[in-house]
């Protein structure tokens, strides 16, 4: 590759339309499905908490069940899930193929990674002050509403942007089922048409995007810690 | 009417030093005329540790009476904060019933238990404020939860952050401010619901002793101004020395003292607060005057002057009537359960009969004598946990420690 090749490349406006197109379908499945885990995962991440020996609501029963189903879902590689759950995807979204289609496998395989990171959230508030809570009377939704999820937002902010994160690299193989995105770009045109400088282009923007959630996360947890 | 304060009128009305403490002590001891706010009867609770149990509290029964702050001590380990624990019910007891201002608490639970805690303020030795609100909204917190309206919290938020002199504070949050604010904020936060009584959980334990006074001052203040019962759990003697009107020992889970707060420091009659007071006493005399003692041909002896007798000059009628020289080497005075405490530690020389007649006439004065040895073994530092170099107070029976 020499630099007339890159330059050519690089003001190629048909490249620029597609790499529009395809930082827009990352966005969208990244944060659908990241909003989506989030609304999933933080009650499963509650009730994995409060459920557990010594906590607020004991249930042995209920907290191995809620372990196993998290674990279950974390050791199922991505790309295994995305096409076991088609009949699924198929039933919301009406369709098996496109970005919404991979936002269904997304937002599923990122929910017990979101449970487990609340978890270890809310584990961490003092149970000194959980328990002054209690002591004052306070009912166990006031406990969760009121202590847990605003002593743990600046831990809960951080693990949302660790999830955002891990979402960019997941959405990458959604292109297997036409779900487009950055990382589809970078392996269809990069990889199997050997574009080496669209590979460059694209992994650049998404270094970039990476660093952007990265730093706008650390920002908000910083805004929100008062500790 | 406080007992403490009680007690320290009777003492100074009456006659004789003897029998005004055995007065005292008998009077504050029999339940006055008010109902008990809080009764502890038969309390056990028992934790499974490792495959066998452990009991936590066996069969403790104690009253708390309206307007007196009462103390639990014992060292680390005996029970006490599984004892407060189980006065809201954070924990619940294996046996036994806890009875708040008539509401038996060991039967509730659920809502009825939330309502009933409401009306218990607690503090707790890490303050346990949240992290994530302002000082007012740590004020308000307890407010919110039981539905008061916003502008009558503002009101009551303001109003406590004053009282606790914390009023220029309010948006500031809890990282922002030291330990004895933090406390503080937490006297406030306990106090938002106009509570019946408040618990205390070690609430000085993480404070310098200077905070610690100025913490134990504000909860004085509060007992005394608005009549607020305060039942303290604490490892410190100087706590208890310097609020509690009784208090009651623990040890490995039994009660094994309970009394006002003059008598069982004076006259403890349990092995656990002879070793707490001995522990707080050397604390308090400087090591190098326990060296002293260590010297042959000396006797060190340590003077408790408790009630009016610590006003009186004991020291130079002795010397009137004695042929016998003492020479004063360390001495404080200050108040215990409300009544005048003065100790001293003197050096005292002269021919050994005329020694132990001047102790006699100390004792019969109402002064407690108990000998300072020298006996610790070299290389140890008196006053630094070595077993002894004091021997039983001399309150106990004749003939066990003192001077022979």
């Amino acid at each position: 590759m020499d630099l007339s090749t890159l330059l050519g490349t690089l003001t190629n406006p048909y490249l620029w339309q597609q790499m529009l197109q395809a930082l827009k379908e990352t966005l969208i499945m990244v944060s659908v499905s990241l909003v989506l885990a989030e609304l999933g995962g933080l009650p499963l991440g509650i009730m994995l908490v409060v459920t557990a020996p010594g906590h607020l609501r004991p249930h042995p029963v209920l907290h191995h069940f809620l372990g196993t189903l998290v674990n279950v879902g974390r050791s199922l590689p991505f790309i295994i899930l995305m096409v076991a759950i088609i009949p699924l995807t198929r039933l919301l979204v009406g369709t098996s193929i496109g970005t919404w289609a991979a936002v269904v496998p997304l937002t599923v395989a990122a929910i017990p990674f979101v449970a487990r990171l609340v978890e270890t959230s809310l584990l961490e508030v003092d149970r000194g002050v959980v328990e002054a809570a209690e002591a004052m009377g306070a009912s166990l939704w006031q406990i969760i509403t009121r202590v847990l999820l605003p002593e743990a937002l600046p831990s809960l902010v951080a693990g949302a942007t660790i999830t955002a994160i891990s979402l960019v690299g997941y959405s990458a193989m959604a292109g297997a089922i036409g779900g487009g995105g950055l990382g589809d770009l970078a392996i269809r045109y990069g990889y199997q048409r050997f574009q080496v400088e669209v590979m460059i282009v694209t992994v650049v923007i998404l270094v970039i995007l990476v660093q952007v959630v990265q730093v706008v996360g650390d920002f908000v947890a910083r805004r929100v810690d008062h500790r | 009417m406080l007992v403490g304060a009680w007690l320290q009128g009777e003492l100074f009305r009456d006659g004789r030093e003897g029998d005004r403490l055995e007065r005292a002590v008998r009077e504050a001891n029999s339940p006055p005329a008010a109902e008990p706010l809080v009764v502890v009867e038969h309390l056990t609770k028992r934790f499974r540790q490792g495959g066998r149990e452990i009991a936590a509290l066996s069969d403790v029964s104690f009253e708390v009476y309206p307007g007196e702050i009462f103390g639990v001590m014992g060292l680390s380990g005996a029970g006490k904060s599984t004892l407060i624990r189980c006065i809201n019910l954070l924990e619940r007891p294996d046996e036994g019933r806890v009875v708040v201002a008539g509401q038996e608490m060991t039967r509730l639970s659920g809502p009825a238990l939330m309502q009933a805690r409401r009306r218990i303020g607690m503090i707790f030795q890490h303050f346990a404020l949240l992290s994530s609100r302002t000082v007012a909204g740590n004020v308000a917190f307890p407010l919110e939860i039981a539905g008061v309206s916003r502008p009558v919290i503002a009101a009551r938020v303001a109003e406590l952050l004053d009282l606790v002199g914390l009023g220029d504070r309010a948006q500031a949050y809890p990282s922002q401010l030291s330990g004895g604010q933090k406390q503080r904020v937490g006297i406030a936060r306990a106090l938002a619901s106009e509570p019946v009584l408040l618990l205390s959980d070690e609430a000085t334990s993480a404070l310098d002793p200077e905070t610690t006074v100025s913490v134990l001052q504000l909860l004085k203040e509060i007992n005394q101004k608005m009549g607020l019962t305060i039942l303290m759990i604490t490892h410190e003697m100087q706590v208890i020395r310097q609020i509690c009107h009784r208090v009651a020992v623990i040890d490995q889970g039994r009660l094994v003292e309970v009394g006002p707060v003059a008598q069982v420091f004076s006259r403890p009659s349990s092995e656990v607060a002879r070793r707490l007071l001995r522990e707080q006493l050397q604390e308090d005399v400087p090591p190098y005057i326990l060296e002293r003692a260590r010297k042959p041909g000396q006797r060190l002896l340590r003077l408790g002057f408790l009630g009016q007798v610590a006003q009186e000059p004991v020291v130079a009628e002795l010397m009137r009537q004695f042929p016998v020289v003492v020479n004063v080497l360390f001495g404080r005075i200050e108040e215990l359960g409300g009544v005048p405490w003065g100790r001293l530690v003197v050096e005292i020389s002269g021919d050994p009969g005329q020694v132990v007649a001047a102790c006699e006439y100390l004792r019969r004065r109402g002064v407690e004598v108990e000998e300072i040895e020298g006996a610790s073994p070299p290389g140890e530092t008196p006053g630094q946990g070595g077993e002894e170099p004091l021997r039983e107070p001399v309150a106990s029976p004749p003939g066990k420690g003192g001077v022979a």
